[in-house]
């Protein structure tokens, strides 16, 4: 503890804000009839409970509420339950290198979403290939995994830069050694078919950005010149789909809008696998962060029971069509994290387009606001290698589901870990607070899932 | 004393359409080990751990 305080005035000498006191330690299990003891979930349901590992995937039901200490207790360890959590959760306590490369490669974009959190331009600064070239190179030799990964993302349309992408590639390729490399883009999907063919023979895991039926995603993802982007995106996606090419989408959630109308639509174009998040209030059109329909915004972020809601729609609906819905709080709900995220925990190396090392994929490089709280690296042009600030990375180290002090007794802890560092800072809770806008949203799903499950299973 | 419990296997969140990287599409093991580098859980990044490549 004596070290969290240490570094918790570091961070306030970097102006990290103090998560909400209200919530400081305070015990969830008290007034929730959810608790989460070692890896087993006990959750109330209809005067009985539901006992249930996500890790081990066993479930049972009893009459009577398991009490430490007590002969049922003692029956439910022996028969599996209660176990110590997987190592794959606990806290890094030592740094050992990044596990992953992401380049941010520009800051210009052909569209104009209206939530973006990066605001790009149409003639924004993008990367030089000497920045893109020395951190593989870098990243590759202080690697320690078997495999390499290289993702393109945002900051602006990684697509826009085509040729420094296959140059990448071309490195990767002659450096790789006995390796092997794994391509992922996440993509506005306005790319030229040509590209999409290369991206294709590299064996790209491709993510599209599309927010669902043309009068959605051209309300909220416009060309910058303000015509529609539908058609493009839409004939895109139909042509890996015809290849029979591993798609999945990523959509940007209003509740302004009709959910089985979007799950529908990406059904029928052949989607199989949909990331939804709800809309975050905040970029070009955002100036304050406020969610729900009183935010008087004309597309809004949904609210806790409004998203509870449209999710579980989705799930109903997503299931008729043979489809996946992921969501970046709940889709390690069976193995669990200790982390919510690669970046903000120091295992990716983000490189911005200005050559820094960033520990959150939306500050996209030194202009950002909130650069000072996640900025952990530079790049040494010189020497063609990167500084790495030991220090900020013993900070992100512990931003994890035990430590966190909103998150450390919460049954779900190991179901998001807190969240998404930025949108806590965003929403003034402050890097070592909570993500609000998903925190009760997370705990409202996990016992529903729950009773889904033990019904599912006859239990 | 004696308490009797039946233990079940649990069915997967997937059958109920729920999208769980775990037993995902990707079958490496750094992919689903941590959440470093495909950045599963990063709510803004849209990234599955969906790996063409480990196929």
């Amino acid at each position: 503890m004596k070290s969290l305080l240490k570094d918790k005035i570091k961070l306030y000498n970097l102006g990290f804000k103090e998560p909400s006191q209200r919530k400081y330690g305070y015990d969830y299990s008290v007034d929730n009839p959810t608790v989460l003891r070692n890896d087993t979930l006990i959750v109330s349901d209809n005067n009985s409970y539901i006992i249930y590992s996500p890790f081990t995937n066993m479930i049972t039901r009893v009459s009577e509420f398991p009490k430490k200490g007590t002969i049922l207790e003692d029956v439910l360890k022996r028969r599996g339950f209660f176990k110590s959590t997987p190592n794959t959760i606990h806290q890094d306590t030592k740094w050992t290198g990044f596990t992953s490369l992401t380049l941010l490669l520009t800051r210009k974009c052909n569209l104009r979403c209206i939530y973006c959190y990066a605001s790009p331009s149409v003639d924004g600064p993008s990367m030089p290939c000497d920045l893109a070239i020395d951190a593989l190179n870098w990243f590759v030799q202080q690697n320690q995994r078997p495999k390499v990964r290289i993702t393109f993302h945002g900051g602006g349309e990684p697509t826009l830069e085509q040729g420094l992408i296959q140059k990448v590639v071309a490195r990767a390729e002659e450096i790789k050694g006995n390796h092997p490399v794994h391509y992922l883009i996440v993509t506005n999907g306005t790319a030229k078919r040509s590209f999409l063919d290369w991206m294709m023979n590299h064996k790209f895991a491709i993510t599209f950005s599309i927010d669902g039926p043309p009068e959605i995603q051209n309300r909220n993802r416009p060309f910058a010149d303000g015509s529609p982007s539908s058609q493009v995106v839409e004939n895109n996606i139909r042509y890996l789909v015809a290849k029979n090419y591993p798609v999945g989408v990523r959509l940007t959630y209003s509740s302004k809008d009709d959910i089985v109308q979007i799950i529908r639509y990406f059904g029928e174009i052949g989607i199989k696998r949909i990331h939804l998040e709800p809309l975050f209030p905040y970029g070009r059109y955002y100036k304050k962060v406020k969610f729900g329909n009183g935010s008087k915004y004309k597309v809004f972020s949904p609210e806790t029971e409004d998203l509870l809601a449209k999710f579980l729609k989705a799930m109903d609906i997503c299931k008729n069509y043979g489809m996946k819905i992921y969501n970046g709080h709940i889709m390690h709900f069976n193995k669990g994290i200790g982390y919510f995220c690669g970046a903000a925990s120091g295992r990716a190396m983000v490189v911005t387009h200005d050559g820094l090392l960033t520990g959150c994929l939306e500050v996209v490089d030194s202009k950002d606001k909130e650069i000072k709280i996640f900025k952990i690296g530079d790049w040494v042009p010189s020497e063609k290698r990167f500084e790495v600030d030991m220090d900020k990375i013993s900070i992100l180290q512990k931003r994890h589901a035990d430590i966190l002090p909103v998150c450390r007794n919460c049954f779900a802890r190991y179901v998001c870990a807190g969240g998404c560092a930025v949108k806590a800072v965003r929403a003034n809770q402050g890097f070592f607070g909570r993500d609000i806008s998903y925190c009760d949203f997370t705990r409202a799903f996990v016992p529903i899932l729950v009773k889904k499950i033990a019904v599912m299973s006859k239990i | 004393m004696i308490i009797e419990i039946k233990v079940s296997k649990a069915v997967s969140p997937e059958e109920l359409a729920l999208g769980i990287v775990a037993t995902g599409p990707c079958p490496g093991d750094d992919c689903n080990a941590d959440t470093g580098g495909c950045l599963p859980a990063d709510s803004s990044c849209g990234q599955d751990c969906s790996c063409p490549s480990d196929e």
